[in-house]
């Protein structure tokens, strides 16, 4: 029903697929999501939280229930009997654990590939770096309250769910500069408060379109929704839920548990409400624009503006051909 | 009495259960009937009034797209089929179906003429929905109870659509359509680049009938990729509705 590409041309990344499997009477459906980061593998317990919590999080953005849910880890490795590559496995088996138990979810399977080693050119043994995925399946109530990452009306507001952090390391910022250090993101003791939120605003249809915030943050979330729905947005981030950051932190930080959502400005009152009682952070950062760019400010500073076409570019590699 | 339709399940076909749902949908009844079944009794075609080879990789295409089902169909079912196409019974070739029936010489069935679906430009399985546009002039009148375009996915590596000498119009069931507003069509919205945007073929009674892309992919509103951004037209139910009626 969902399918991993969405939006006006059939070109963005989804969070997540659902399917309706042939002759499945009703209205349910099912998702399927992914959660992986190679690069967070410089800290393997928390890289297993944030699998897990990426996969829940892109599961719950299409409208599954988060009550619902199950995992399944997939350990790509190398040789365990070697004492740095069996530690970082029991870090992330220990991350699995507390993240299933965060989430009261349960792994109902998995799988591991072990022992992939390489001898490098200059004679070095080398492994893999320790890879987890994590897949979920969840249930979805209804394939009416499906929702789709593209935005979809200019005149809509912009929300953000969840908390910013200075967390950066293993991020594709850092990558991009050709830094080191950081933090790994960690898994906020709210997280599954806040998946719950998410999902009862969903199920009552007051989300538009939804996006979760994962490699490349706050920027390349909002970027990839732009592209996807073929309109702009005008964010400013001055209000954003965070700790005390630097612009460039707020853009790209990769904190979990975290979502845009375009809501339509009849629904905003019953949305604050319901965020306000379930006690979780969000904030409104601006509006779906007509004109289909990208601009983020901060206070008196604009941070980015690129164009619909410098967007879709970059995502493709190359231009989109359209006469429309 | 409702319609009954022999959906062909060859070792690999994979699209045999959605075929069933395009059919019954439209208001006949449809039962899967394995290739093993058919030929060791090819006398159970008598029982159906159509015909739908389902799409999928039969035999593991190992011989090439559709070329083993083909020698199947020509070599066990020859004279079952010529009964069948003699009684003008409907029969719907579905991607692998319709390489399949190309193959073995019912789709376009012209004598003077050859006709093949070789590799995909692109080189690679194409995987994409694509907008298919009725042919006005065709003579099949299944197509012509067609009302409008017909959106849905193309999944396949050998869709380009040739023949030796250019394919009479009145053969051509459908037409890869621009979408997006284009004047012409190009890739990707001609999948494959098929001569003419050709996307799908009749014979010349337009009773058998073939095309690459997947129609019983697409029976429900909600299967449509924007179905969340309100759009909803282009059901592939349209071409089923329209071969059910079409049987006698």
């Amino acid at each position: 029903m969902l399918k991993p590409f969405v939006g006006i041309y059939n070109h963005g990344s989804s969070d997540a697929a659902v399917i309706k499997p042939l002759n499945s009477k009703g209205q349910k459906a099912i998702a399927i999501s992914c959660g992986i980061n190679p690069r967070y593998s410089i800290d393997p317990y928390h890289m297993a939280l944030s699998a897990i919590d990426e996969a829940v999080r892109n599961a719950v953005a299409v409208g599954a229930n988060p009550e619902e849910l199950s995992l399944l880890d997939n350990f790509c490795w190398g040789n365990p009997n070697l004492p740095d590559r069996l530690g970082s496995l029991v870090k992330a088996a220990e991350g699995c654990l507390a993240g299933a138990l965060h989430y009261q979810v349960p792994f109902i399977s998995g799988k591991d590939s072990l022992n992939n080693e390489y001898i490098s050119a200059s004679g070095e043994r080398k492994a893999i770096p320790g890879t987890l995925l994590i897949s979920a399946m969840a249930m979805v109530p209804d394939i009416e309250q499906v929702v789709t990452m593209d935005l979809k009306k200019a005149g809509n507001l912009l929300y953000i769910l969840g908390f910013s952090r200075d967390e950066l390391g293993g991020s594709l910022l850092l990558e991009t500069l050709k830094l080191k250090g950081g933090k790994v993101p960690s898994l906020s003791a709210q997280a599954r408060e806040r998946a719950l939120a998410l999902h009862q605003v969903i199920a009552q249809g007051l989300v538009q379109s939804c996006h979760d915030l994962s490699e490349g943050g706050l920027a390349v979330a909002a970027a990839e929704m732009v592209i996807a729905g073929g309109v702009g947005l005008e964010l400013q981030l001055a209000n954003l839920p965070s700790e005390a950051l630097s612009s460039l932190t707020k853009l790209f930080a990769e904190s979990n548990t975290r979502w845009l959502l375009e809501v339509d400005p009849k629904h905003v009152e019953a949305l604050e409400n319901h965020f306000k009682t379930s006690h979780v952070p969000h904030a409104q950062l601006g509006h779906v624009s007509e004109k289909a760019e990208l601009n983020i400010s901060h206070q008196d500073e604009n941070l980015i503006h690129l164009t619909w076409a410098e967007l879709d570019k970059a995502w493709r590699g190359h231009v989109l051909e359209v006469s429309a | 009495m409702k319609a009954k339709i022999l959906i062909l399940h060859a070792s690999g076909t994979n699209r045999h259960h959605e075929a069933k749902e395009a059919c019954e949908l439209s208001g006949a009844s449809a039962d899967i009937v394995h290739m093993s079944a058919l030929k060791s009794k090819p006398s159970l075609l008598d029982d159906y009034q159509a015909l739908v080879l389902a799409g999928g990789f039969s035999y593991g295409d190992a011989l090439g797209a559709g070329k083993r089902l083909a020698l199947e169909l020509n070599l066990n079912l020859q004279d079952s089929l010529q009964h069948f196409n003699a009684a003008q019974k409907g029969i719907l070739g579905i991607c692998n179906g319709f390489q399949a029936l190309v193959q073995a010489g019912l789709l376009p069935a012209l004598e003077d003429n050859s006709a093949s679906l070789s590799h995909n430009n692109s080189g690679h399985f194409e995987c994409r929905w694509v907008r298919l546009m009725p042919n006005v002039k065709s003579l099949s009148p299944i197509i012509q109870k067609l009302k409008g375009p017909i959106y849905c996915p193309a999944a396949h590596g050998e869709g380009r659509f040739l023949t030796a000498k250019a394919l009479p119009e009145s053969h051509v069931a459908f037409y890869y359509q621009p979408q997006y507003g284009q004047m012409t069509i190009q890739y990707p919205d001609n999948p494959n680049g098929s001569q003419a945007a050709i996307a799908g073929v009749s014979n010349a009674r337009g009773n058998i009938l073939g095309l690459m892309p997947h129609p019983e992919n697409h029976i429900y509103a909600w299967q449509h990729p924007r179905y969340r951004r309100g759009e909803v037209e282009g059901s592939g139910l349209a071409l089923f509705q329209a071969f059910v009626d079409f049987i006698p």
